[in-house]
């Protein structure tokens, strides 16, 4: 697999070089900033690209710019976003923004290669990766009434995985159960929480992440 | 004078004997009058005031200086000189007299001020009169010419004793009531000048140029540091070429800068700039001052929320571009180093060391969140809502956005205002934003009461925020100031 890395920072920026080529990853560039960024991929057309979101000149979200850029302008390379921060929002907009093969992870994840390397493995095969950080604080967030109450206990794990991205099969594997179990509880989801079902993983993700935003 | 009276009267009472002795009682006279008159001068008594007093009194002496015009005559013209000099002294004795005076007194033609001798001249030119009076009436025998020059002399010469200051008495009774009497008409006359200048005094330049009839005229302020300010508080523009600059003073101090054409007089500026007009641009100057005051004391405000604000973004970014990156590459270092330890204690001294780094990296996470919400540096106002509704103790239920992109400044004053809310409520929140007629609104149902810092804020982007005990409602301009 061939990547290039966009991250300002340089320690970081050498500790996930290091990470990713001690995973047998090959990182064939790297940029300090979004535009640097945007060339390579040009120039270079990677499998995937690395990025931060708070980059050079403004430090604001130039790595998701860039990200629906890359998406949009060069289908065959994913989107890996390695961000510091916490925030759904910034999930969302990057869900918004791009249809598929994006994903969002916290940089805490560079000192677990084993999450980082498998996130990257499922973007580039075209899913979406939320961290589970992300999810398991959008499922915490205090309610008025608690919708998910209505769900069993597995039901909620499955929604965890659903969140996160993974596909049916992927989520059967993690949970140690059939492949049609899954497919059923994840109908069962979507009737308690009254959500629409698509096929494609993408939008499951968006419905699940934007019904978990919005429920009060 | 005080020393040189006594002797000059005494210089021409010898004079008056001598001419009796040589019998020339015509020179006698006179001097006994002139020695009189300088008696009675000397005496000063109170409420003689004015030039015009001076004259009034000055005509019996010219029934005197005229005795063949009869003597019927000569006592009318003296009755009615006292009489315009009794009334001429009730008119010009103002009670309310002072430096700043108001508008109707400078009018008051008779009021001309306290001629320094006038009172003594006046005394002197009655004494003078009434001795010459008295002379010609004995040298004519005639009884009541010689009866009034008599009484006269008496109260001349006996102005001290009993019988004269009663009648001395009377006469200041009757002139200072009479003064009171116009005193106080002159005294609504003034206030009433008063209120309706004060009630132009918002607009001094504007009642100068109708005073003045120059529309080129402007109106500009002294304060004490020596600067000059327009009617706003604002600098004063510069003089233009070939106007001529009038300063105004009150006492001491210079209150106002007047510039006009310099074909106007000074003495037509000083006219429109007497009395109440004077008040009534002191009032404005004061008005200018506190305005003044009033911006000074915004952008001061402004300065600190913005400082405070600033010093919030560095620290976040020191934080996330030094401590995490540090910590982070500290947790790397530490893997590595575990993946080439075989000796089992250390192994699980590093282990665990390792496992403490994502809890460090959490709380540094969190610190930053708390300094600073993520999304302000041109995310946008949803991302920094989702942020703090994510963390939040209380349900934080944003229900509506506004479309477009509002200014930094509103979403960090918006922002800001939510996650102070989200950490002191304790019922759920229900946050609204929308756009209204150029302005942001944010309505925050639930919350508790803003303190004086987050109206402060509110305040020095030009918004203002307000509660009525069930909802926080703040609002900002579309643009930011």
């Amino acid at each position: 697999m061939r990547i290039v890395v966009a991250e300002d920072q340089y320690l970081t920026r050498e500790g996930l070089v290091r990470v990713l080529t001690a995973s047998g990853i090959e990182v064939v560039a790297v940029a300090e900033d979004a535009r640097h960024l945007l060339a390579l991929v040009a120039t270079e057309a990677p499998d995937a690209a690395v990025t931060d979101i708070r980059m050079p000149p403004t430090h604001s979200d130039e790595g998701l710019v860039a990200a629906a850029r890359i998406r949009r302008d060069h289908p065959d390379t994913a989107v890996l976003i390695v961000s510091q921060h916490l925030e759904s929002g910034f999930v969302m907009q990057l869900l918004e923004d791009a249809q598929d093969g994006v994903g969002y992870l916290l940089k805490d994840r560079i000192l677990d290669p084993g999450v980082l390397t498998d996130a990257l493995a499922r973007v580039v095969a075209g899913e979406c990766v939320v961290d589970e950080a992300v999810i398991r604080r959008l499922v915490d967030r205090e309610r008025r009434a608690d919708p998910l109450a209505a769900l069993s206990v597995r039901e909620r794990e499955v929604l965890h995985e659903l969140a996160a991205g993974y596909t049916n099969e992927a989520i059967a594997a993690r949970l140690h159960i059939a492949p049609r179990t899954v497919e059923v509880h994840v109908g069962q989801i979507f009737v308690k929480l009254d959500l629409h079902q698509d096929d494609t993983s993408n939008k499951r993700v968006k419905a699940v992440l934007a019904y978990l935003r919005a429920a009060r | 004078m005080t020393e040189l009276g006594p002797a000059l009267i005494a210089c021409l009472l010898a004079a008056s004997l001598a001419a009796a002795v040589l019998r020339r009682p015509g020179l006698s006279t006179r001097c006994l009058a002139l020695a009189a008159a300088m008696g009675f001068a000397l005496t000063e008594p109170a409420g003689l005031g004015d030039v015009l007093v001076v004259v009034a009194a000055g005509a019996p002496l010219l029934a005197v200086l005229q005795p063949e015009r009869g003597r019927a005559w000569s006592i009318w013209l003296v009755a009615s000189a006292v009489a315009a000099a009794v009334v001429l002294v009730a008119v010009a004795t103002d009670p309310f007299r002072d430096p700043t005076c108001l508008v109707r007194c400078s009018t008051n033609p008779l009021a001309l001020g306290r001629i320094p001798f006038a009172p003594i001249v006046a005394n002197a030119l009655i004494g003078f009169a009434a001795v010459m009076t008295a002379a010609q009436a004995i040298r004519r025998r005639s009884v009541l010419g010689g009866a009034g020059a008599a009484l006269a002399v008496t109260v001349i010469l006996d102005v001290a004793s009993v019988t004269g200051a009663l009648v001395t008495a009377a006469c200041i009774g009757l002139v200072r009531g009479t003064a009171e009497v116009l005193a106080v008409v002159q005294a609504r006359g003034r206030l009433a000048d008063v209120a309706m200048a004060l009630e132009q005094s918002h607009d001094p330049t504007a009642s100068m140029r109708e005073q003045l009839y120059d529309p080129d005229v402007s109106v500009a302020f002294a304060l004490p540091d020596g600067s000059v300010v327009d009617e706003d508080g604002a600098p004063a523009p510069e003089v233009r070429h070939g106007q001529q600059v009038d300063l105004i003073t009150v006492g001491e101090s210079t209150i106002a800068r007047v510039c006009h054409r310099p074909t106007t007089s000074r003495v037509a500026v000083a006219r429109a700039m007497t009395g109440a007009a004077r008040l009534a641009l002191d009032n404005a100057r004061l008005l200018a001052v506190s305005r003044l005051n009033a911006r000074l004391l915004q952008e001061s405000r402004a300065r600190v929320v913005k400082g405070g604000d600033e010093e919030r973004r560095l620290l976040e970014r020191d934080l996330h571009d030094g401590a995490q990156q540090e910590v982070l590459s500290l947790g790397l270092a530490l893997r590595e180093e575990l993946s080439s330890t075989t000796d089992l204690p250390r192994r699980q001294a590093l282990e665990d060391a390792a496992g403490r780094i994502p809890l460090v990296l959490e709380s540094l996470r969190e610190l930053g969140h708390g300094l600073r919400p993520a999304g302000l540096d041109g995310a946008g106002l949803s991302i920094a809502l989702e942020a703090i509704a994510d963390r939040a103790r209380v349900p934080v239920d944003v229900v509506s956005l506004p479309e477009e992109d509002l200014q930094p400044g509103a979403v960090v004053a918006i922002a800001g205002l939510v996650a102070r809310q989200a950490d002191t409520a304790d019922a759920p929140l229900r946050v609204e934003v929308v756009v209204v007629d150029g302005r942001v609104v944010t309505t925050i149902t639930g919350g508790v009461e803003p303190t004086p810092v987050e109206i402060d804020r509110f305040v020095t982007i030009g918004g203002g925020l307000g509660c009525d005990g069930v909802s926080t409602r703040a609002w900002l301009p579309t643009g930011e100031r």
